[in-house]
């Protein structure tokens, strides 16, 4: 049993000093796209919940002007994030921890590193030929609500984790990323139209 | 006879002694009022509605804004406890902060928790109403979108409904480190601090700390910003003060002198002096006594009235330097009809002013009619027998003054064709180009830094508008109900017409605790109690047991209920806090702040003082106010020509009156098409200035039109009248300060052009046969 647990705590030692890498890297790493299109899994496994909820859809990330997210299994309902305001299917809404919490996670889906380091500490490493970035809250108030956020990729972000002070976390992984240079006319219409 | 002529100056002693006194006595309070505001007629609010409207406006008169970045939060921290030392060693703040508990938003949520099925923002509780079914149906998306979830907080709010109610509770919070508020933008922290500016109201001694201070800070920490009222309020009375105390002495350096060169012998200087003080004495006694206090503003346009005063003591020594044979008292004699006109035409005219209904404008009509008499009082009184013996003879420079008296109305006459086309033409193109301005803005010019920073923090910081709502009820019912009211008007402003962009009400955020139950029982029946609920659970893979205990926990909650002041207490939030007023036997009120304005009359149209709502906007109010008082005083200018008009007709017939009003009128016109020219904004101030040339005009006008034989000294007088306050008020139009620019400028050409006119139009065109016949 001993044995094991060394054997493992060899593993993982050999897994974290595998890769070092510093944040310079990983940014010269990612795609220098204004706009992020792609599919997405997101699981939550919450300790109250008996099975992890699992929901897939597709995501479209186009720079200072928003996030849409576009629920289609196990149903179907949208969330638009416009210049700050929220939209829950197509209706004004509140948007959770306000417009700071948008901006980071906005940050985060696009791999945004210069404005996700004053709030966070961040540690850069290799796993295979993905980077990852584990992310810690520098304050006191986000560090309550949120005891970190994992992502990586070969590229791009392309998961996430939030892991939340009480054990519960989440993990979203994104297929078929596309970086398109414009917005569809179709994209377009969906931005211009909120509700 | 001796004892004749020595009584004057003894009645003179007693008038300076009762005036001394009467100053002595009211300046022992506090006499000195500097809020613009209390120069405007009163708002019509209930009496505790105003208070709580002032106390609104002191947190904004009294309060300073800090901001100083740093890469991270804890460098922020760092500076900001460095800054706030700073300022408290400064001794200049009565408190510094704030220091904000980091639990406090837990806090609250311990605090307000129990009563969560209670509380529910204003949208929510509409969709309750409206379509529960986009309640599920929201908390859905919410919980498969991308914000994430975590069980501790869906299990007391599986809905949402508590997030969303404290969300509208802060729209806007602030991160905390160390107790130091810190806002993010541009990819740094800034620390945030206020500083409340010790001692309300105005200390003059104390606004130049101020800047200094924040000179410091700025040298210490480049990049920080700073903003408040205090500061453009400093920058102000700064440049007011070194823009008075420089044209103060200059112009009373340029009398001295002119006094001491033209009449050789300081006597003459200092009795002029003494008239002037004399007058601001008598006028300060009078206005103190009939208002209790004087406003600055009086008290310095009361103060540039006086400076016509001046006038009174030069009339007299000119006629001395002229006729020095004649015997002082003999002077005095001549010269009292004409002086008395002056006077009586000035000051009716500066009475006219006193009608409009604006408290302040009563006071420098007083202050100016009172000090006008009292310098002329001390000119008849005192001055001749006191001005001791002849000044040497000037009569090299009286022959040239002569001389131009008579040439220059004679080279007007020569080409008067071609001089009459090009001033019809010049006056009528500067008119058209004249422009009304009111914006009380243009009353100050702060400096351009200070401009800078506050569009800077501006844009860092959300920040409310400066207008808001104040709501009155007789019952806390009725008042809750009024101010619903409004609060529904004004989200049907926000989603149809886009007025504004938000609003702050209580009644938004806090119901009667009649219907804190009704909603929980509402939330029973169309959610928690509802299929569509159970639904909801199952979705999230959560069968019976969950659902019971949701229902339980909301039937826990019933009973609870939260009265308004332990509300205020559990949300613990200063801003909010402050919007309420409180109940007392004159009924409850409070204030619901604006925030995004963009069409303020449809927004303003909602007020009703019949329903308790009282639209408050103190900057728009006195924009307004400048607006109408101007318009008032133009009409009541036209009143004091017609006054003076009247007497100047009483006293000389209507012909010769009209021909003397000339003067001023035709100054007047000048200046105003010159201003035109110059591109400046024709307001209330300027309004003013054309009273002082109405003064001035009628007293050039008159002296123009005495005997022929006493008109050479006349002619100097005028002239060095003309000099002295030309030179005293056009060094005002070189003010950073765009109004007082214009106020200089409108009085630097008119008395130049009244004192042009005057020959041509007072002058009798024959020669006076009469000499010294009618006054």
């Amino acid at each position: 049993m001993k044995a094991l647990i060394a054997c493992l705590l060899l593993l993982a030692g050999t897994v974290v000093s595998a890769g070092e890498l510093t944040l310079e890297q990983v940014a010269e790493r990612l795609p220098d796209a204004p706009i992020l299109r792609a599919d997405f899994r997101q699981q939550q496994h919450l300790a109250l919940l008996p099975k992890p909820l699992t929901a897939t859809g597709d995501l479209l990330l186009a720079g200072e002007r928003g996030l849409l997210w576009r629920v289609r299994t196990p149903f179907e309902s949208e969330i638009k994030l416009i210049d700050g305001t929220l939209y829950s299917n197509g209706q004004a809404d509140t948007l959770p921890g306000g417009e700071a919490f948008a901006r980071r996670l906005m940050a985060v889906l696009s791999g945004d590193i210069e404005a996700l380091k004053p709030h966070f500490r961040i540690q850069a490493r290799e796993e295979g030929d993905q980077w990852r970035l584990d992310l810690t809250p520098r304050n006191d108030t986000l560090a309550r609500v949120l005891a970190g956020i994992r992502l990586g990729g070969e590229q791009g972000p392309e998961f996430f984790r939030l892991d939340y002070p009480n054990g519960d976390y989440s993990v979203t992984r994104l297929s078929n990323i596309e970086y398109p240079d414009t917005l569809s006319d179709a994209e377009e219409r969906r931005f211009a139209a909120p509700r | 006879m001796p004892r004749r002529v020595s009584r004057g100056p003894l009645l003179w002693l007693l008038l300076v002694g009762l005036a001394a006194g009467a100053c002595a006595v009211k300046l022992q309070g506090a006499w000195l009022d500097s809020n613009l505001l209390s120069m405007l007629p009163q708002d019509q609010l209930p009496a505790n509605a105003r208070a709580l409207a002032e106390q609104h406006q002191d947190r904004f008169t009294d309060r300073t804004l800090w901001l100083v970045p740093a890469e991270n939060a804890a460098g922020a921290a760092a500076h900001g406890r460095a800054l706030r030392a700073m300022l408290k060693q400064s001794d200049l703040f009565s408190e510094v902060g704030p220091n904000l508990d980091p639990t406090r938003l837990q806090q609250r949520y311990q605090a307000l928790r129990p009563y969560r099925f209670q509380l529910l923002a204003p949208r929510d509780r509409q969709r309750l109403e409206n379509d529960p079914q986009a309640l599920i149906d929201n908390a859905l998306a919410r919980v498969f979108g991308p914000f994430g979830l975590s069980g501790d907080q869906w299990r007391d709010d599986p809905l949402f409904l508590f997030e969303h109610y404290l969300q509208a509770l802060a729209p806007f919070t602030l991160e905390l480190e160390d107790g130091i508020p810190l806002a993010t933008a541009d990819g740094r922290y800034w620390a945030l601090t206020t500083a409340t500016v010790r001692a309300g109201g105005f200390a003059l001694d104390r606004q130049s700390p101020l800047l200094s201070v924040s000179n410091d800070v700025q040298q210490r920490w480049p990049d920080s910003l700073v903003t408040g009222a205090p500061l453009y309020t400093a920058a102000g009375a700064d440049s007011a003060r070194r823009e008075m105390s420089t044209v103060g002495l200059f112009s009373l350096a340029a009398v001295a002198t002119l006094f001491l060169v033209l009449f050789g012998g300081p006597r003459p200087m200092l009795l002029a002096l003494a008239s002037v003080a004399t007058g601001l004495l008598c006028g300060l006694a009078a206005t103190l006594w009939v208002f209790g206090q004087i406003h600055l503003l009086g008290l310095v346009f009361g103060a540039g009235l006086i400076g016509v005063a001046v006038d009174y003591g030069i009339h007299f020594f000119c006629q001395r330097l002229d006729q020095p044979g004649v015997a002082p008292r003999t002077l005095r004699r001549h010269l009292a009809a004409p002086l008395a006109l002056a006077l009586i035409s000035s000051v009716l005219g500066y009475l006219a002013m006193g009608l409009a209904a604006f408290p302040g404008l009563r006071q420098v009509a007083v202050f100016s009619a009172v000090g006008l008499s009292g310098a002329w009082l001390t000119v008849m009184l005192a001055v001749p027998a006191l001005s001791g013996r002849a000044p040497p003879p000037r009569q090299r420079l009286l022959a040239r003054v002569g001389r131009w008296r008579r040439q220059w109305p004679a080279w007007c006459r020569h080409h008067r064709p071609v001089l009459l086309l090009a001033a019809a033409a010049l006056l009528a193109t500067g008119l058209w180009r004249l422009t009304p301005d009111d914006d009380v803005r243009h009353y100050q010019s702060p400096p351009a830094w200070l401009e800078a920073q506050g569009e800077r923090i501006q844009a860092l910081l959300p920040r409310g508008d400066s207008r808001y709502f104040i709501v009155h009820g007789e019952t806390p019912a009725q008042w809750w109900q009024r101010e619903r009211d409004l609060a529904g008007e004004l989200d049907a402003l926000i989603s149809e017409h886009g007025a504004l962009d938000s609003y702050r009400a209580i009644s938004a955020l806090w119901q009667p605790e009649g219907q804190q139950q009704a909603l929980r029982q509402t939330l029973g029946e169309r959610l928690y109690h509802h299929p569509r609920f159970a639904d909801y659970l199952q979705q999230l893979g959560l069968g019976e047991a969950a659902l019971a205990r949701q229902q339980q926990a909301l039937e826990d909650a019933a009973g609870n209920s939260l009265s308004l002041d332990g509300w205020l207490a559990a949300v613990n939030d200063d801003s909010l806090r402050g919007q309420w007023g409180g109940c007392d036997r004159n009924g409850c009120t409070s204030l619901v702040q604006l925030a995004g304005l963009r069409d303020r009359d449809t927004v303003a149209g909602l007020a009703a003082a019949g329903r308790g709502r009282y639209f408050i906007d103190r900057a728009g109010a006195v924009s307004g106010m400048l607006a109408t008082l101007r318009e008032h005083l133009a009409w009541l200018l036209l009143g004091a020509y017609l006054l003076s008009g009247l007497v100047l007709a009483l006293a000389r017939g209507p012909a010769r009156a009209l021909r003397l009003l000339g003067v001023p009128a035709l100054a007047s016109v000048v200046a105003l098409a010159a201003l035109g020219w110059l591109q400046g904004g024709f307001g209330l101030i300027t309004v003013l200035a054309l009273y002082l040339l109405l003064g001035i005009g009628i007293d050039y006008a008159i002296f123009f039109s005495q005997p022929e034989k006493r008109r050479d000294a006349a002619a100097l007088a005028v002239l060095l009248s003309a000099a002295t306050t030309s030179l005293s008020f056009g060094l005002l139009s070189l003010s950073a300060t765009r109004l007082v620019a214009d106020f200089g400028l409108t009085l630097l050409l008119g008395i130049a052009a009244a004192a042009l006119i005057a020959p041509l139009l007072a002058a009798p065109p024959q020669p006076d046969t009469q000499p010294g016949a009618r006054p």
